[in-house]
């Protein structure tokens, strides 16, 4: 659970000139993720972490953030810019509740600071991504109200455009109803079983490098079937475009 | 091929030229024919102040042939000069320099067919009563008034193929060590690959000078082929303009990709980033080579925009830079050429208006491009930053954007919006007239063209050249700031604080509750549920949401050591037993608060003292 301190490189919030691209991860680390789920999460996390290493652009401008709830709620990774070569600690199970409210509430109050942290100073910044992923229902002291404030602020800062959602349920005992209502701009919540997390961070990484190098736009974030793209042609026929 | 002079007519003893039809004309035959003709009949020949620095970034830009431009067109000047017919307006702007002629009949203005200057003028809705001349390659069209002119000259419409989404379908994966060959059949060997981007890779080839970028599966459409094989065609060969120069074919003559001259370096995105990126790449780097740079990559710009070309995606990212002398231009196969759209661009170079668009179903304006030109120029000068970032700021760019909230107006003031890190010492030093053309540019939303900004850029070069600063500092890449102690500002440690107090301490403080009611973001975040929850609502007490003056969160405020809420969990209770507290605690309790009642209280006995003084002296 230690912080490698060197996974992030001292100092980047004051001198880099760049837009930074806030990202919490909201992670479900409960009694029921345990075993496999939790192996698979670590390695879409570490593909994800690879794909921003990858595109310089993206690495610089990604601002990582990981917060993990099981029992009780750990900011895991504070924020910062990946580095080159360091790699993140594996994220361990535990084994007891789910304050997922609770989880939530942390990420909005991390999200926060860190864009008053760039207005501060002066940074530009493209609106932030709470990625919250989990494979149960909230559970604990209060874990239903705190869920219910959580909803009512993701929702808020949604409606503004100031936040965008993915809210993602893994396995079969995710309580969707409450889980759907976290985003309003998606239609419903991202379903995976836990082989997919590869594919779903995939995705994360490639949608960062687009937000961040090709100005895509965030309601794209929410349309998972990717760009509706047109059909394929055989090569006589494309040729047959040109013609004309 | 011939031009005949005799259209031109004979009441038109002004001539204005623009450079587009300078150059142009300079590559026909008869260019000798027609300056004699000029002189003999004695017209006028008159050229705005840019017409100069637009040969200056021919000149710097063109290679063999096209090299041969530069001397007929000293020549044309220099005849024209010495038979005393040559005029210079001090107009830049190719609009401003036009409006000055609008009413005079004796003018006529030459422009180049389906040039950006003709788009410009049309775009600037004046109307003139000069005649036209439209010069093509081989021939002139003349019109009598500009209406009539811009009525036959239309614009490009957009290429119908930019509404296909249909895609090649190819099965073709290159990889190193793979063949593609061009089209007249010669064989290039992939060698290594260089660079991994959205649309494809990009890969060395055992020609040093060339490489090729092979594009991903579903990415070929029948408008990028067709652009590609048009730009092919019209071959821009600029040294440090990455133009696509040879298609590529897969073993079964399926298009695969081009081949262009290799860029060399780093993108202008990794350097200018800041003082530490910048030095890290170029230690000995001082203000001119700043603007050096950014000469260079303007000239581009420029340059391509005589060829009728217009970036569209203008972004850092999309340069790159081996030292000021050598800059390249990369992903030039986005570009918009004639009818066919850059689909491409971002929110931060992008002009406001354009926002809401798709880049694919759009042709894109000179004025649009201008737009993109002037935050270039901006981010470039000071080292990455955006011109609308700014310290206190709105919520997002866009507001700021279109708000015109330009942070460098405000400078004297004590609570600066600019950046920190030297920003404001970089604006100090610049000439007054960058300094007028920022604030009209970003305050009043002013659009510039390229060869303006090229100009004023140039005269801060070369007075910086001259060493015309008698402040030493001017010269330095980030004047009057210490670099090697340059810190963020002081961090407080309060929010480590709120942190803790929101997690896991905030409940004990009961009576914080109410203060934040006001603002609304707060509120909706943390709003409390019942007003006796003070105690079991344990975790998520209301937080403060920093407002104006942050504290400012750092890595080591938040994460260090990784706050766990069960270490703290047993301290904290889950009830609260309010204990009835004797009389003299509570007034000890009180008075420790409460001030007034301290002094209260002494008046009290300072009083009795004396009512006891006056009766026992009675």
């Amino acid at each position: 659970m230690a912080k490698d301190s060197k996974t992030f490189e001292a100092s980047d919030f004051g001198k880099s000139t760049r837009r930074r691209l806030p990202i919490c991860f909201c992670l479900d680390v409960s009694g029921s993720m345990a075993g496999n789920p939790i192996r698979q999460l670590n390695d879409g996390l570490s593909s994800f972490f690879s794909s921003i290493r990858e595109n310089d652009e993206t690495r610089a401008s990604a601002d990582i953030c990981i917060v993990t709830f099981g029992g009780t709620v750990d900011i895991f990774l504070p924020f910062g810019k990946l580095t080159k070569d360091h790699s993140i600690p594996k994220i361990q199970a535990t084994t007891s509740l789910t304050p997922i409210g609770e989880g939530i509430l942390t990420s909005l109050e991390l999200l926060i600071a860190r864009k008053e942290g760039y207005k501060n100073l002066g940074i530009k910044y493209y609106q932030p991504w709470l990625v919250v992923i989990t494979d149960g229902a909230p559970q604990g002291n209060n874990a239903i109200e705190n869920m219910e404030k959580a909803i009512t602020a993701v929702n808020e800062l949604e409606s503004l455009d100031r936040l965008v959602v993915f809210n993602i349920g893994v396995g079969n005992n995710v309580d969707f109803t409450l889980l759907k209502r976290l985003s309003k701009k998606r239609q419903e919540p991202i379903c995976i079983d836990s082989a997919q997390f590869s594919k779903l961070f995939e995705f994360l990484g490639s949608s960062s490098s687009s937000i961040v190098s090709s100005g895509m736009k965030d309601d794209a974030l929410y349309d998972l079937s990717g760009t509706t793209k047109g059909n394929s042609v055989a090569m006589d026929e494309f040729f047959k475009y040109l013609e004309d | 091929m011939a031009i005949d002079l005799e259209q031109i007519p004979s009441s038109c003893t002004r001539l204005l030229f623009d450079y587009s039809a300078v150059f142009q004309l300079s590559s026909c035959n008869q260019f000798g024919e027609f300056t004699e003709w000029i002189i003999q009949s004695k017209r006028e020949v008159i050229l705005n102040s840019s017409f100069r620095f637009f040969h200056e970034c021919v000149v710097n830009e063109s290679v063999f042939p096209e090299k041969r431009v530069v001397s007929v067109v000293r020549d044309f000047i220099e005849r024209v000069r010495s038979a005393g017919l040559l005029v210079e307006s001090v107009q830049t702007s190719i609009v401003t320099f036009v409006k000055e002629y609008a009413s005079d009949k004796s003018a006529c203005l030459f422009l180049a067919k389906k040039s950006i200057s003709v788009e410009r003028v049309r775009d600037s809705d004046m109307t003139g009563k000069f005649s036209v001349c439209i010069v093509s390659l081989n021939q002139i069209d003349v019109y009598k008034n500009l209406d009539s002119c811009l009525n036959e000259e239309l614009s490009f419409s957009i290429n119908p193929l930019s509404q296909s989404t249909d895609y090649l379908d190819v099965d073709v994966y290159c990889n190193v060590g793979d063949k593609v060959y061009s089209e007249d059949g010669s064989v290039i060997i992939l060698s290594e690959k260089i660079s991994t981007g959205a649309e494809g890779i990009v890969f060395r080839t055992t020609d040093p000078k060339w490489v090729a970028k092979i594009y991903h599966k579903g990415v070929i459409t029948p408008l990028r082929w067709r652009k590609l094989i048009h730009m092919t065609k019209t071959g821009i060969s600029a040294k440090g303009i990455c133009w696509p120069s040879v298609l590529l074919y897969s073993f079964n003559s399926s298009p695969v990709g081009y081949l262009m001259q290799t860029a060399e370096g780093n993108t202008l995105g990794t350097i200018f980033d800041g003082p530490d990126a910048v030095l890290a790449h170029f230690p000995n780097w001082q203000r001119i080579d700043v603007l050096q740079t950014a000469a260079h990559i303007i000239e581009k710009i420029v340059y391509l925009q005589l060829h009728g070309v217009l970036i569209g995606d203008i972004q850092l990212k999309n340069m790159m830079i081996k030292d000021p002398e050598n800059v390249f231009l990369i992903d030039m196969d986005s570009v918009q050429v004639e009818d066919m759209p850059c689909p491409v661009g971002t929110e931060d170079y992008t002009p406001p208006e354009l926002w809401d668009f798709s880049f694919s179903e759009i042709l894109r304006k000179p004025f649009h491009e201008d737009y993109s030109c002037g935050i270039l120029v901006f981010s470039l000068l000071f080292c990455g930053q955006h011109p609308y970032a700014q310290r206190l700021g709105k919520e997002t760019l866009r507001e700021e954007i279109l708000a015109n909230s330009f942070p460098y107006l405000t400078n004297t003031s004590a609570e600066s919006m600019i950046p920190v890190g030297g920003y404001d010492k970089i604006w100090d030093a610049l000439t007054e007239n960058l300094k007028i053309m920022f604030i009209q540019a970003f305050s009043r939303g002013k659009r510039f063209e390229p060869i303006e900004w090229y100009s004023a850029i140039t005269e801060y070069r070369d007075m910086l050249l001259r060493r015309e600063y008698s402040d030493d500092q001017s010269y330095l890449l980030f004047p009057h700031t210490d670099l090697t102690t340059f810190k963020e500002p002081p961090v407080t440690l309060s929010y480590k604080k709120t942190i803790r107090e929101a997690i896991i301490q905030a409940p004990l403080n009961s009576n914080r509750v109410n203060t934040y009611e006001g603002s609304s973001s707060s509120k909706m975040l943390y709003n409390r549920q019942s007003s006796n929850a003070a105690t079991e609502d344990h975790f998520f007490e209301p937080l403060k949401v920093p407002e104006e003056k942050a504290p400012m969160p750092t890595r080591e405020g938040i994460g260090n050591p990784i706050i766990r809420s069960s270490d703290l969990r047993d301290i904290k209770p889950h009830k609260v037993h309010v204990k009835k507290e004797s009389f003299f605690k509570r007034l000890a309790k009180k008075l420790r608060k409460d001030r007034t009642l301290i002094l209260f209280m002494v008046f009290i006995i300072c009083a009795a003292f004396l009512v006891f003084l006056a009766i026992y002296f009675n």
